[in-house]
């Protein structure tokens, strides 16, 4: 889950991986049992729907046959290209706000005593709070959105950049410069590979965050993007369509989080257990 | 040897800037924060923007409804749904995460959902709470329950999974029962990563309670925040906010203090 | 007295069985010290994790008392290697693990805890935690809770292996000492050949992948002992008889794993 990597300051986030005891993991067949129980909660999730009738909770073929038809609408792909862009804009300012902050941090000492303490505060604090503030400003509106996506994952990724710029190895340096290497050698064979691993994992968990921020940020706007559609379905009492578009939702989620994985696997092999 | 020991030159310049006094720790922040309040004074002065308080506006602002009063009715019912949701979670999470910690099977069960609910947003599930509950006091709690209980199941499953398997077997070797195991050593433990998932299940909760304040508009910080609003009162919006942040704050210290003691004795 | 007949053990791995011990007997005398000596991998541990019962065997018994092992007993205790003290408990908490698992009353345990403490040298630490004392300190611990639950047997599992060279030493004069004074059974794992020769009254040398017996050496010296042995030349000529015959099958081995290579 990355986070544990990605500890901030003495454990902000707390155990989020799967620490220790991996050994006793290996010896069953996890991903059947894994699967089986995916399986299995959609069957009960359909089995239920049909029973038991509630409104509120459509089995999950009329949910898959409600987003179909909302697909050949054009309204879930219309929407999905509308958040996605949000999200890409979003996300893109904080990456490199975050970074140049963090840079900023670690290079100047003054820069890391007047700032750090607020990013640390407001990375602790629940971004929601500030929503109000945006709405007040922005009023309701695109640029609402976007600083909701981006105070979601920025204060959060300043702070692990942070973190990543300032691990530096003394004993792997002492070793460079044994060898005389350059600043830029240095750089480039110590330094970035050392910060990789959890430049990487950051940007990742930012990224999982961002997307919250993105559909929050539109529940509360309720005019456009996926989170648009779900307040109006909502509104609608329509149960199949939210969850027609929550489907959408998750798997935007699962994709971003799984191409981030293959991403990281495939830079950090070196780092990998 | 020009430019030998970055790093080195860095580590003792940081050192000794950071221990010469306790005022290098204040300075520099207070500092930041006036200049953000300068700017923001003379920035939404000279904007003659209605939507965009002075800060002193909102430090009047803030004043007014902390003295006044009018916030802590509304800030109390909400945090009523913040902790009832927390402790149904609590309830509920600490044992689910104590099981998935020692049951691999179940463990492996759970895992696909556990991993669902950490990287889906929760919000969305909002409208389907509200066709399943209506409006009320529940939907707030059930929201703040979706945002929390993984959290705490997550931490408390990893902090069993963190005991050391030779305290087990060395348990075991003195003909410890699994009442015993659990009692003596796995539960003593998994007690530091219990007390982290609950610290931040209780920020999970609040976040979830602010949200549901935000989108449900029921009672509580909501509604105030909404009539603020729509009387365009803007300044009392900001000073909402603070009074959240400041609450944030304050769970967010407090817990870390209660989660300290119980950290393990160290040297 | 215990008595191993035939003993196999194979451990189940993803390529299929790893065996780790084949056709395994020795017995063990009462108060009779036995050391298991062998080079990493030759299974000498898990004879010892057999014989406490946390581990199964595959073939062959072991009877104690003339009672075939399941399981963990109360006639047994072990002291392990990395000390796997209880980190939240006080030293006399951890002493007293074992007696208060069985229901001994606090009144009780502690005050035996107590005196074990005192016989280990302990004594002014009672109220200490794990983290604050030497790793030397950490093992009297790991040693008095074994003692306290007064076991026929103790089984020891290289329990000095983690600990720096004087405070090995030293400690090897303490279990001299203690065990003059408390009769016990003792099975003790090491790799150290000076430790088997200078602790026990026999040694069963353990080699190759998997594990059989090579010898089972008698050590001649009287008791009670001290380091003063280490020097007679009767310590040297069992010294460097038992490096030959790790020697050789060492070699045995090396040339068996090329030949795997090839």
């Amino acid at each position: 889950m990355g986070i544990a990597r990605v500890n901030a300051r003495r454990s902000a986030l707390g155990r989020m991986g799967h620490p220790s005891g991996k050994s006793r993991v290996t010896s069953t067949p996890g991903p059947l049992v894994e699967i089986g129980s995916l399986l299995g909660g959609l069957l009960a999730w359909e089995l239920l729907g049909r029973v038991l009738g509630l409104s509120w909770l459509p089995p999950f073929s009329a949910c898959v046959g409600a987003l179909i038809d909302l697909i050949n609408q054009g309204l879930i792909l219309a929407q999905l290209a509308d958040s996605v862009q949000a999200l890409a804009i979003g996300f893109a300012a904080a990456l490199l706000a975050s970074f140049v902050i963090a840079f900023l941090m670690a290079e100047f000492e003054l820069v890391d005593l007047a700032i750090g303490p607020y990013i640390y505060a407001f990375f602790l604090l629940p971004s929601i709070a500030l929503v109000p503030v945006f709405l007040a400003v922005f009023g309701i509106g695109d640029l609402t959105r976007l600083a909701v996506i981006f105070v979601y994952c920025f204060f959060y990724m300043a702070l692990n950049f942070h973190t990543a710029f300032l691990e530096r190895d003394s004993a792997l340096m002492e070793m460079a410069e044994s060898f005389q290497a350059s600043r830029w050698q240095r750089t480039r064979y110590v330094v970035v590979p050392m910060a990789l691993p959890l430049v990487l994992a950051t940007i990742r968990v930012g990224l999982s965050r961002a997307v919250k921020g993105m559909i929050n940020g539109e529940q509360f706007i309720a005019i456009y993007g996926l989170g648009g559609l779900i307040e109006t379905f909502g509104g609608e009492f329509a149960a199949v369509k939210v969850f027609a578009v929550i489907l959408v939702v998750v798997a935007l989620a699962l994709v971003l989080d799984v191409l981030m994985r293959l991403l990281d696997a495939r830079w950090t092999r070196w780092a990998a257990a | 040897m020009t430019q030998s020991g970055g790093a080195l030159e860095q580590g003792t310049r940081r050192s000794a800037l950071r221990s010469s006094s306790g005022l290098w720790r204040v300075a520099p922040p207070l500092a930041f924060l006036a200049i953000v309040a300068i700017i923001w004074q003379l920035g939404a002065a000279d904007a003659h923007n209605i939507l965009l308080p002075t800060f002193t506006a909102t430090v009047s602002a803030f004043v007014d409804i902390v003295v006044g009063g009018a916030i802590w009715e509304p800030l109390l019912r909400s945090n009523l749904t913040m902790i009832i949701g927390f402790v149904i979670s609590a309830v509920i999470a600490v044992p689910l995460g104590l099981v998935m910690g020692r049951h691999l099977f179940i463990d492996r069960a759970a895992a696909p959902y556990v991993s669902l609910l950490v990287v889906m947003p929760a919000a969305p599930l909002l409208p389907i709470i509200v066709m399943m509950i209506g409006f009320g006091l529940s939907a707030g709690v059930l929201l703040v329950m979706v945002f929390t209980v993984v959290y705490i199941v997550v931490n408390t499953r990893a902090g069993i999974r963190s005991v050391d398997p030779r305290l087990v077997e060395m348990a075991h070797s003195y003909g410890a029962n699994e009442l015993n195991l659990w009692r003596y050593v796995l539960i003593p433990g998994a007690l530091p990563a219990i007390a982290t998932g609950l610290r931040i299940g209780l920020g999970r909760a609040f976040a979830g309670m602010v949200l549901g304040e935000l989108l449900l508009l029921s009672s509580g910080i909501g509604l105030l925040l909404l009539t603020y609003r729509a009387a365009n009162a803007s300044d009392h919006v900001f000073a909402v906010v603070v009074v959240l942040l400041v609450e944030a704050t304050l769970i967010s210290s407090g817990m870390r203090r209660l989660e300290r003691r119980l950290q393990p004795p160290s040297v | 007295m215990i008595t191993v007949t035939g003993l196999n053990k194979t451990f189940a791995s993803k390529v299929g069985g790893v065996p780790v011990l084949r056709d395994v007997s020795f017995e063990v005398r009462d108060n009779e010290f036995v050391s298991i000596l062998g080079p990493s991998g030759c299974g000498k541990t898990t004879l010892l994790r057999i014989l406490a019962g946390l581990v199964d065997h595959d073939g062959g018994s072991i009877q104690v008392e003339g009672k075939e092992v399941s399981g963990p007993g109360p006639d047994r205790a072990v002291v392990f290697q990395h000390f796997s003290l209880l980190p939240w408990m006080s030293v006399l908490d951890n002493i007293g693990f074992g007696l208060r698992l069985r229901g001994v009353p606090k009144a009780m345990w502690s005050k035996q805890a107590l005196q074990l403490a005192q016989l280990v040298g302990l004594q002014g630490f009672e109220n200490f935690f794990p983290r604050q004392l030497s790793g030397g300190m950490q093992q009297r611990v790991g040693l008095a809770r074994a003692l306290a639950v007064e076991p026929a047997i103790l089984l020891m599992d290289e329990p000095f292996a983690a600990l720096d060279e004087q405070t090995r030493l030293l400690m090897q004069e303490e279990l001299l000492r203690i065990t003059q004074e408390a009769h016990k059974t003792i099975v003790f794992v090491t790799h150290s050949m000076e430790e088997a020769l200078l602790l026990s009254d026999r040694v069963l040398l353990l080699t190759g992948h998997p594990g059989v017996v090579q010898e089972y050496l008698e050590v001649p010296f009287d008791r009670p002992r001290d380091r003063s042995i280490t020097t007679s030349l009767e310590f040297q000529r069992l010294r460097e008889h038992l490096w030959e015959q790790l020697r050789r099958t060492q070699t045995r081995d090396a040339v068996d794993s090329s030949d795997v290579v090839a």
